[in-house]
């Protein structure tokens, strides 16, 4: 009656999958700055810093202005989708939830279509704004839609997990209704603007953008990172939850905060980039079991791994011209997610 | 010390499930909540256990729960729900291991393996807890809930097993055995109550026993006090008959051919 084969104490390997993945990131970003449309070489560079000798002016400014913040982005943003993706599915208590579902997403892609087809028609002061208005109405809306579906499913103090999924649904199908309104009366400049913006991409990294997100899905990152224990005790209900001594509304709260600043963030400075959220943790599940103390952090690894990997590929592969990052993680990474579930279909039980 | 519920009254949804209940527990003791389907037995557990709105006051060893922080409460008391969910594919120590999370139980690391092995599921640790037969399941979450509160009493204080229907879907032989574990929990100083469905199991381990009947209780005290003909008749609307064989010495429910009275 007992398993032939125990699964062994998963405690083990998720701790021994950190350093892996702490390695890997380390790899991935090394490939992200040593590779890119221009040819410059980090090695060159990298002998030249040894040896004493001034780096060139090309080397400088692609290394340091171009792959340096680039790399920085991706590796937050990549971090930030998985571990918001972790998150939410602890919160929601399922393993297919995701940002997109609770309108974050939604919410920043209506900021970002109406900065981009009616920013336009701003008064002259907001164009001070400029290249920053898009993210800066991306970030907005998520933020905004979030805490409009917060006080929805909120009552006397108690956040109904169930409505806010269902007013999640709702309210991006409204902002869907709307973004199609926008995209309808868009010209056609515009309209590929929504269609690349939609698609995401990393190309625009400046280290403005970098010291602008940085802090905020840093901040986002970090505090996930202690919801480890709260989130492994919502998988037995809230009411076991809080027998177990768990501050649920507490946990809850921090969690909704964290991803509406993260995905907010990631959204307002990358576009939509799909997969990387309910992916990475679903694969960590699979090979390490399901407790969000070691989930969360190798999300983080794993995530911001998997996004500079995929930038490295989407801007290498129809060079010097980039394929958007969304179309490289859906196209690599769907087919992976597919097998692994078809191999290992026993495994994922809702 | 005692686990006190003054005038608890409850609704759900737009009934009325408990009409102010006054009920005791005392540690040391095991008390059986007993009575029939939709009588509020278990609404009354969770109004103890603050998972419904009341009105009312409930003190454990003195203190009022209302006044006390999660993890003061995890550290003196467990509960173990009657049908528990569980979201992510979790092993059997996973989830027992849960029981540590307060992280104030003051247990050793071996002590979720202990656990495993009071509920009679020594070896089942490396399994996945949604492969398990739902009393496995029951098993390993009284587990869990054991490891939380582990030691009976700490600095002086009893703590609590507060259980909704620990053996109901437990064949007899691990009914007996869970019977047993609490009611060691009971005698090395710890507080046990356990909503029931069993009378004779009730009155075989438990130092006391409420009816409730419609949200008020209709008799409580010691099983022989407590299981009479027609309280029970009254209770459960239909024709029961109380005996005490000798042998056994406490009594012993039998339904009656003659189903309603």
């Amino acid at each position: 009656m007992v398993q032939a084969n125990p699964i062994p104490d998963r405690r083990i390997t998720a701790r021994r999958a950190h350093v892996g993945l702490a390695l890997l990131l380390a790899l991935t970003s090394l490939i992200s700055l040593a590779y890119g449309a221009s040819g410059t070489s980090l090695w060159g560079a990298m002998q030249k810093l040894v040896t004493g000798q001034p780096l060139g002016q090309m080397e400088q400014v692609v290394l340091l202005d171009i792959r340096l913040p680039r790399l920085i982005l991706g590796l937050v943003v990549g971090a930030s989708l998985a571990v918001s993706g972790a998150v939410m599915q602890g919160l929601f208590r399922n393993p297919l939830a995701d940002p997109g579902l609770v309108g974050v997403s939604a919410g920043a892609g209506l900021g970002a279509i109406t900065a981009i087809v009616l920013g336009g028609l701003l008064p002259v002061a907001f164009m001070a704004a400029g290249p920053y208005l898009v993210p800066l109405a991306a970030f907005l809306g998520g933020w905004g839609s979030t805490i409009l579906l917060y006080r929805v499913s909120t009552r006397r103090g108690r956040t109904s997990v169930a409505t806010m999924l269902l007013a999640g649904i709702a309210l991006g199908a409204l902002a869907g209704a709307v973004s199609g309104i926008l995209v309808y009366i868009a010209d056609d400049a515009q309209l590929r603007d929504l269609t690349f913006w939609g698609l995401g991409s990393l190309a625009g990294a400046t280290w403005t953008k970098v010291m602008v997100a940085l802090p905020v899905m840093g901040a986002a990152i970090i505090a996930a990172l202690f919801l480890g224990r709260g989130l492994n005790g919502l998988a037995f209900g809230e009411a076991t939850a809080a027998h177990m001594g768990i501050p649920v509304q507490r946990i809850k709260n921090i969690a909704i905060l964290t991803v509406a600043a993260g995905i907010g963030a990631a959204v307002a400075v990358s576009g939509g980039i799909g997969f990387i959220g309910i992916v990475v943790p679903h694969l960590l599940r699979l090979a390490n079991g399901p407790d969000h103390e070691t989930l969360l952090p190798n999300a983080a690894l794993l995530g911001a791994s998997l996004l500079l990997l995929a930038d490295v590929i989407s801007r290498m592969v129809i060079a010097p011209a980039e394929l958007p990052i969304g179309i490289v993680t859906a196209v690599l990474g769907a087919p992976v997610f597919l097998w692994i579930l078809l191999r290992r279909r026993g495994l994922v039980d809702l | 010390m005692t686990l006190q519920a003054r005038n608890i009254q409850a609704c759900i949804g737009n009934t009325k499930i408990l009409h102010g209940i006054n009920f005791t527990g005392h540690a040391g003791e095991i008390t059986a909540i007993v009575g029939p389907n939709g009588s509020g037995k278990s609404t009354l557990l969770k109004a103890i256990t603050d998972e419904v709105d009341f009105t009312g006051h409930v003190t454990l060893n003195g203190q009022d729960t209302a006044t006390m922080k999660p993890w003061q409460l995890a550290a003196l008391r467990g509960v173990l729900p009657q049908a528990a969910t569980l979201a992510f594919p979790f092993t059997v120590i996973e989830v027992v291991r849960m029981g540590l999370l307060s992280g104030i139980s003051g247990a050793r690391a071996d002590v979720p393996e202990r656990a495993l092995n009071a509920v009679g599921l020594d070896g089942y640790g490396g399994r996945f807890y949604q492969e398990l037969s739902g009393g496995e399941q029951q098993r390993a979450q009284l587990a869990r809930v054991l490891c939380q509160v582990w030691h009976p009493v700490v600095n002086d204080a009893p703590r609590w097993l507060l259980l909704d229907e620990p053996v109901a879907s437990l064949d007899i032989g691990h009914q007996l055995l869970v019977m047993h574990l609490i009611r060691d929990y009971a005698s090395r100083g710890g507080g046990v109550v356990a909503v029931m469905h069993d009378l004779n199991l009730s009155a075989m381990f438990a130092d006391r026993m409420a009816i409730i009947l419609e949200g008020n209780i209709l008799a409580s005290g010691p099983p022989n006090k407590v299981m009479q003909d027609d309280v029970l008749s009254k209770a459960y609307g239909c024709n029961l008959r109380v005996n005490t064989p000798p042998a056994l010495g406490q009594s012993f429910v039998l339904p009656h051919l003659a189903i309603h009275s």
